[in-house]
């Protein structure tokens, strides 16, 4: 792996338990108050349910758009590109000019489609929607380019929970290569029945708010949302005179090999991603401010991760997101990239909602409350389903450290 | 730089390997079987399809090992085993390989099975192991898993698109030093639900006009194919080089190709009569089936038209309308090409391609 110039991040924008827009999050975090909830909209067959995170309503604003939009997972995406799209200083006209690419990450929305292709074929019907009509009614990649019209390449990777943190380096990579001027990317992902279910039968979600590296961690608490950037080339940037907001200054990704949904038990292919990401950069672990961690709250992924932390970043301080946002699967490798970038523009990190109490097996901790950091670069891990270890290496000046 | 494949596996209705795919394009024809059968009290129907028999992997895994993994990820993994074993590219060559799965529709037994049980049933209980495999990088962590590799894994659902998709990103890994190899391929499974979609085709096919009809000719298939990419190999063995790979609108305007060039078309399912193709024009659907995945079958074909010098007979006529089909003999001739085009229409009005080149020899 070679050194690989940074990308310019001119726009941003989030919306999940938190808030909905980005700065309205990062607040919430810094408040250090948490709201869980039974899910509203899934049905619970648990007693009780567990308790999610879900993106308060109303969140969704047509008036923004000049396409109805009703599938849920696609108006979570489109807010938070119109946020971003906004916040980097574009509008329709200058984005149709210009060879722009969509690149999601997403766990759920093909499944999303699926529920009425299901319907059809278990009432043995012929469907009235075909696996076609499916993929254009779900997609939200296809929703952003119709409602933008946008005619650069656009992209769904669906690597479980690693997938927008690997859309956003893929995006990179097509701003550096020159497939595209700009790039809308980001991840999304809408609370779905499947995924409530799918992680109770795996026996990994928590019936309390979720306790992120503590020792009395028990499991993930759910939660949707999307967050959304703006990539634009260095060419771009200069002929618009506009600043950008961050860089992604590294990316890297791993394979465990290991297990399908059990993390490698000495975290080899998060460390591999890590030391990618870093060199991708041309950076040194000692140079970030501090670590953004997946930290969803389960015995295995808390442990690996803080086990590599103390290999690799013994001195910089970490937190988890979770806590306060819940676990947003195929979206939360983007939102915790911008909330990555908002608290390095801050200079502070939130405590780690959830964490009291010290895992004597765990060799380090989270902060546990508002800390003050110092340096321009952080770093954001996602480990996801199938051993997929995605990492983002984000800073606020371009040259790093 | 150009990315080189070395290494092709390929599984469907025609068989199993290269070998089977080249000879199903010599002869031009594939039968499909009759897998599912529909009865409701509308309508009762037999159902066919282009199935893939994944019982050789057993060649590459035990069969023990293979217990908890899906038939789709089944799919995805014996066309790796077999474009590894093609391209000869053992541990020690193989260096740091990188992963790409395209798939259109994932793996829909399961996805489906655990939609039966999750919102019919209402059983919080379901069972891990179907959630699990439903999940759509299934196939990418079994294939990682399986070979040990510990490189990047990516997994890409843009439905008609993945495949170009998956190209783009292999190529790029391989650009940016990240990978020395790639892995890359498409699979998709034929399933219940698939049987209704196809029966919903044939409906469509009796009752829409010709030319609209025509694009969905082909019975639903299934299958996988898979590539291994190397940078710059100039080794006899090797197939072409991947010359370019890629989306974008779809604008009327023709796409730049060589001079000379034949171009694979992959219709899909969406309407392609706006589309104006300059060039020499051929299709190989007829072999593998109606998937989305399909435009990898064509990359094989093209690649190992390439390296072979033999021109395989076209099938069905594009979209049925005044395209030109230009394979005049229905037998097996000599290729004049040193760039072969694979193109592919997408539903959301987008065209993907890959272009390939000869290895000058």
């Amino acid at each position: 792996m070679r050194r690989l110039r940074p990308v310019a991040i001119t726009g941003m924008g989030c919306l999940c338990a938190a808030g909905l827009d980005l700065q309205a999050c990062a607040d919430f975090l810094f408040r250090g108050k948490r709201n869980p909830a039974p899910p509203s909209r899934v049905a619970i067959a648990s007693s009780p349910p567990y308790p999610v995170f879900e993106v308060p309503d109303p969140f969704f604003d047509q008036t923004l758009l000049n396409h109805a939009c009703r599938l849920r997972n696609s108006q979570l995406a489109l807010m938070a590109v119109s946020e971003a799209i906004r916040d980097a200083g574009l509008d329709r006209r200058m984005l149709g000019a210009e060879r722009v690419g969509i690149c999601i990450g997403s766990s759920v929305d093909e499944s999303i489609g699926n529920r009425v292709l299901r319907q059809s074929v278990a009432q043995a019907e012929i469907p009235v929607i075909t696996p076609d009509h499916r993929f254009l009614l779900s997609n939200p990649a296809v929703h952003i380019a119709q409602e933008f019209e946008l005619s650069g390449p656009r992209q769904t990777v669906v690597n479980a929970c690693a997938a927008s943190a690997d859309a956003i380096g893929l995006a990179a990579t097509w701003i550096r290569q020159g497939i595209c001027d700009a790039v809308i990317a980001g991840g999304v992902d809408e609370l779905y029945q499947v995924t409530y279910n799918g992680f109770i039968s795996l026996m990994n979600s928590d019936r309390t708010p979720c306790k992120p590296f503590d020792a009395d961690r028990s499991g993930l608490n759910l939660g949707d949302g999307a967050a959304m950037m703006i990539l634009e080339t260095e060419e771009l940037v200069r002929r618009r005179s506009k600043s950008p907001r961050a860089y992604v200054l590294g990316y890297g990704a791993a394979s465990d090999a290991y297990h399908f949904t059990t993390p490698h038990p000495e975290g080899k292919g998060l460390r591999l991603a890590i030391m990618e990401a870093l060199r991708a950069g041309g950076l040194n672990p000692e140079d970030m401010a501090f670590v953004n961690a997946h930290g969803t709250g389960t015995l295995d992924n808390d442990r690996i991760e803080a086990h590599v932390f103390h290999q690799l970043f013994p001195q910089a301080p970490f937190f988890s997101t979770k806590g306060y946002i819940g676990h947003t699967l195929g979206a939360a490798g983007a939102i915790d990239a911008v909330l990555t970038i908002a608290c390095l523009e801050q200079g502070k990190i939130p405590g780690s909602a959830g964490f009291s109490t010290p895992d004597p097996e765990l060799p380090v901790s989270p902060v546990s409350g508002v800390t003050a950091i110092s340096g321009s670069i952080a770093i954001s891990d996602t480990l996801a389903f199938g051993g997929n270890n995605s990492v983002l290496v984000l800073g606020i000046e371009e040259n790093g450290a | 730089m150009k990315a080189t494949i070395t290494g092709i596996g390929v599984v469907g209705g025609f068989g199993c390997g290269v070998s089977a795919l080249e000879m199903a394009a010599a002869d031009n024809t594939v039968i499909p079987q009759k897998p599912f059968k529909i009865r409701t009290p509308d309508l009762q129907a037999d159902i066919s399809g282009f199935l893939a028999d994944t019982t050789s992997l057993s060649d590459f895994v035990p069969r023990k090992a293979l217990r908890r993994i899906d038939h789709f990820a089944r799919l995805a993994l014996l066309g790796s085993y077999l474009a590894i074993a093609d391209a000869g590219l053992d541990e020690n060559r193989r260096g740091r390989m990188g992963i790409v799965v395209a798939t259109g529709y994932g793996s829909t037994c399961d996805t489906f099975d655990f939609l039966n049980t999750t919102l019919d049933e209402d059983d919080p209980c379901s069972s891990p192991i179907r959630f699990a495999n439903s999940v759509h990088s299934a196939a990418a962590a079994h294939i990682a898993a399986f070979l040990g590799e510990h490189g990047p894994t990516l997994s890409i659902n843009q439905y008609d698109m993945s495949v170009p998709l998956a190209f783009l990103a292999a190529c790029q890994w391989l650009e940016e030093d990240r990978v020395d190899s790639v892995l890359v391929g498409g699979a998709d499974e034929f399933s219940r639900a698939m049987a209704f979609y196809a029966q919903h085709l044939q409906s469509e096919r009796k009752s829409g006009p010709p030319s609209e009809a025509s694009v969905t000719q082909t019975p639903v298939g299934e299958g996988s194919a898979f590539f291994v990419l190397e940078k710059d190999s100039e080794e006899p063995c090797s197939y072409a080089h991947v010359d370019s790979a890629g989306v974008k609108a779809m604008n009327g305007s023709p796409y730049d190709m060589p001079p000379g060039a034949l171009m694979i078309v992959n219709p899909g399912s969406c309407r392609t009569a706006s589309f104006q193709l300059n060039t020499k024009c051929a299709s190989f659907a007829h072999l593998y089936g109606h998937l989305p995945v399909g435009m990898a079958f064509d990359i094989a074909l093209a690649a190992v038209m390439l390296k072979t010098g033999r021109r395989y007979p076209s099938g069905l006529a594009i979209d049925g309308d005044r395209r030109r089909e230009t394979t005049p003999s229905r037998a097996v001739q000599g290729i004049d090409h040193q760039h072969i085009g694979c193109l592919k229409f997408g539903l959301a009005g987008d065209i993907g391609l890959v272009v390939l080149t000869s290895i000058k020899k």
